[in-house]
């Protein structure tokens, strides 16, 4: 083997991947179809149920991808390899849900399936309860590290504000189930999202541990992507305390309507829930770039011991 | 490159980790050192970042000091 031929796949990498501009463009497209979809469902709601539920489908479908390489990129048996498995589930389970809550819209009928929605409900909840496995180990990791942990007074208060959040949505649970389920499946809802609200506080607290390892741990794309998990799962909980607070005051406003203050407000609640799945996309991508970007590493040929190497072990 | 993937401090906590287990101090790293402190440092840098780039990144370093790619 010759030096050229050796030398020549890190002498000359190929162009990197700009993950910044397809983050950017994704985000700027998704942002788009949102805006048309407020736009469209005043000439055709089921066009704009289609649109609006294809879009978070595809999105979600992305995280999961990405999120299940980041989890093959890791050997069996990795903390990190476990997690990211358990978070590839969670888009994908967001994107079920979505779609199984918005098909009696998309059929024309207000009519919804309660296997579905059981269903549906059932996997967040399951997925919720697997974040916080994950989270756990993470946590475990970055401490096996030996990185110095120092919570913060504002760390506490996150952790006040997290349970305040966890508290007002289970207090307006009732409301949330009816808003989300109908008032045929409330019931169903309410019981089976209950774990779901439950599982979220471990994973917030554990939550505000991770966020202030990836503050310590001083940038990069690890602390970037476990950043964006963290708050989609912060967006999450969000969501589902004003979505039930919301619809403990006001009527749920179906289809095309007046822009009023339940509208304003519902339509707030479902924009936070939309922006999660955007930040599990980020989080996955920014995980991936992690694992597979490789830079420039050009500069090895002119290090100034003129050093050769293979590519292949030898 | 390592900085870009897991950030400054942690960067160097797992740098620092490796040259405690290769059994020296970073002032008194030698060339030959330089092996095993890859080795040490590839189990804690895959738990992050994945094992391919892990491989890539301590094959660089060894490059960097006129080591061998992969070897």
């Amino acid at each position: 083997m010759t030096a050229q031929s050796t030398t020549a796949p890190f002498a000359t990498p190929k162009e990197p991947m700009n993950w910044g501009t397809r983050r950017s463009l994704v985000g700027v497209l998704y942002l788009a179809i949102q805006f048309s979809v407020l736009i469209i469902v005043h000439h055709s709601e089921q066009i704009a149920s289609i649109l609006e539920s294809s879009c978070f489908v595809g999105l979600g479908a992305a995280a999961t991808v990405l999120a299940f390489r980041n989890a093959r990129s890791f050997a069996p048996g990795q903390t990190a390899r476990r997690a990211w498995t358990f978070i590839a589930i969670m888009p994908m389970a967001d994107a079920v849900a979505y779609a199984a809550f918005t098909m009696g819209d998309v059929l024309g009928t207000h009519s919804r399936s309660a296997i579905l929605i059981g269903i549906a409900t059932a996997l967040l909840s399951v997925t919720r309860i697997m974040a916080t496995v994950a989270f756990v180990g993470i946590v475990r990791l970055y401490r096996k590290t030996g990185l110095h942990l120092y919570l913060r007074a504002r760390d506490y208060l996150a952790m006040v504000l997290v349970t305040a959040l966890e508290v007002i949505a289970l207090l307006f649970s009732s409301s949330g189930a009816r808003a989300s389920g109908g008032p045929e499946l409330q019931s169903l809802v309410l019981w089976l999202s209950i774990p779901l609200v439950i599982a979220l506080a471990p994973c917030s607290v554990l939550g505000v541990i991770i966020w202030r390892y990836t503050t310590i741990m001083g940038g990069g794309l690890v602390a970037k992507a476990w950043r964006a998990n963290l708050l989609y799962g912060a967006a999450w909980l969000t969501y589902i305390a004003l979505n039930a607070v919301v619809a403990y005051f006001f009527v749920v406003p179906q289809g095309a309507v007046p822009v009023t203050l339940p509208y304003v407000l519902f339509v707030g609640a479902d924009w936070i829930l939309k922006g999660s799945e955007y930040l599990i996309f980020l989080g996955a991508s920014y995980q991936y770039e992690a694992c597979t970007g490789i830079g420039d590493l050009s500069y090895v040929s002119e290090s100034p011991s003129g050093a050769e190497f293979s590519t292949e072990a030898t | 490159m390592l900085t870009s993937s897991v950030g400054k401090a942690m960067a160097e906590t797992l740098v620092n980790n490796a040259v405690k287990q290769v059994g020296t101090t970073p002032e008194m790293l030698a060339k030959d050192d330089v092996k095993r402190l890859s080795v040490a440092l590839e189990g804690p840098l895959s738990e992050l970042v994945g094992r391919d780039k892990a491989t890539k990144l301590t094959s660089a370093l060894r490059v960097l000091v006129g080591g061998v790619v992969g070897g």
